[in-house]
């Protein structure tokens, strides 16, 4: 099951299909240039495909600064 | 590893930070002279630090240009302290000379005091306040060119609410006489939010503060939004809003006319009508 962590704290499990990093955000309503997304703690483009176990951690940019 | 959606090309960490200081440089080439004293605008964010971070590494090889840190600290409880002790400790790790300016100096109160009852106006309040208590900071340390960490995505959508509000001279431009205020430069202007972001996590100086409590933005969050998700289906967009601006302003130059400055009557600072923005704000209940 990939399981992944919204910048809100919110958890979501997106199934066992491998799928694209930028089409899971795109499910989930997020726009990839508004965030920073790790698997398994690394730094990851959107470009990847994710495999069964994997944790994915979306970062929301912030603003400032 | 990153992906530049306007090639589609992959990039590591030390071609992303290759990118960036490429583009940072080409912009100093650009903007400063030998002998030149740089403030930079440093509130404590990941913008302003990782601008701070790129101009010590470029300018260690030249001797002849100084750098020192300016803070404006517009007295913002539970908000300003964290920033504040990031920015003291950035400076300290790359022994840059920093300075701090408080809202309270130049004008007798926090901002907390200030907007107290007028909140909605708190960032116009606090833009103007800040611009001028930057500028005083900069002319008592004798600071040629100012530089702030203004990014890509800051600047498409400055451009594109100048031109929602039908904002000629601030969109042109012909607002910022250089002769009676500091220049500024923008050395990440032409990088994004996301690259800053990238380039600061993986060097060790990303910071993630809290957004400031008085975020009232309505006009910029609409324009953010839209234009992120321009950026999106058509990378590129930003980049592009920046050439545009860059185009008309060097082809209007010298048809639209130079907006005379006086001294304001109350503190002398140079603006349109005699009496400056901030000591309209301070006057006005
Ligand atoms: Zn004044």
């Amino acid at each position: 099951m990939v399981r992944v962590y919204l910048p809100d704290e919110n958890v979501r499990d997106m199934g066992q299909d491998p799928i694209r990093i930028e089409d899971l955000l795109h499910k989930l309503g997020i726009n990839p240039v508004e965030v920073i997304v790790a698997r398994n703690g690394e730094l990851t483009p959107e470009s990847e495909i994710t495999l069964g176990e994997d944790v994915i951690r979306v970062y929301r940019i912030s603003h400032g600064g | 590893m990153y992906i530049d959606r306007a090639t589609g090309h992959h990039q590591c960490h030390h071609h992303l930070g290759a990118s960036i200081l490429e583009r940072v440089k080409k912009a100093l080439e650009a903007d400063i002279k030998p002998g030149e004293r740089i403030g930079i605008a440093l509130s404590g964010g990941k913008d302003s630090t990782v601008l701070l971070y790129l101009l010590h590494t470029l300018c260690s090889e030249r001797k002849d240009i100084e750098l020192l840190a300016l803070t404006v600290d517009e007295g913002i409880d539970g908000y300003r302290e964290h920033s504040l002790v990031a920015a003291r400790e950035v400076t300290r790790r790359f022994d840059i000379a920093h300075h701090v300016i408080t809202f309270e100096q130049i004008t007798g109160s926090s901002l907390d005091q200030l907007v107290s009852g007028r909140e909605e106006r708190s960032c116009t309040i606090c833009g103007v306040l800040r611009r001028k208590a930057l500028q005083k900071l900069a002319r008592d340390h004798g600071v040629t060119v100012l530089a702030t960490g203004h990014c890509l995505n800051d600047e498409a959508q400055t451009i594109l609410m100048n031109c929602f509000r039908g904002d000629l001279p601030h969109l042109l431009r012909t607002t910022e006489s250089t002769n009676v205020y500091i220049p500024r430069i923008k050395p990440l202007q032409m990088v994004s939010e996301k690259e800053i972001t990238l380039y600061a996590m993986g060097e060790g100086i990303y910071i993630d503060l809290p957004e400031c409590p008085y975020a009232y933005h309505a006009l910029r969050t609409e324009v953010r939004t839209m234009l992120d998700h321009l950026e999106l289906v058509s990378p590129g967009t930003m980049e592009r809003i920046l050439t545009f601006q860059a185009r008309v302003a060097a082809s209007s130059s010298g048809i639209m006319r130079e907006i005379p400055l006086i001294p304001c009557d109350r503190c002398g600072e140079p603006c349109i009508s005699g009496r400056c923005r901030s000591c309209t704000f301070l006057e006005s209940p």
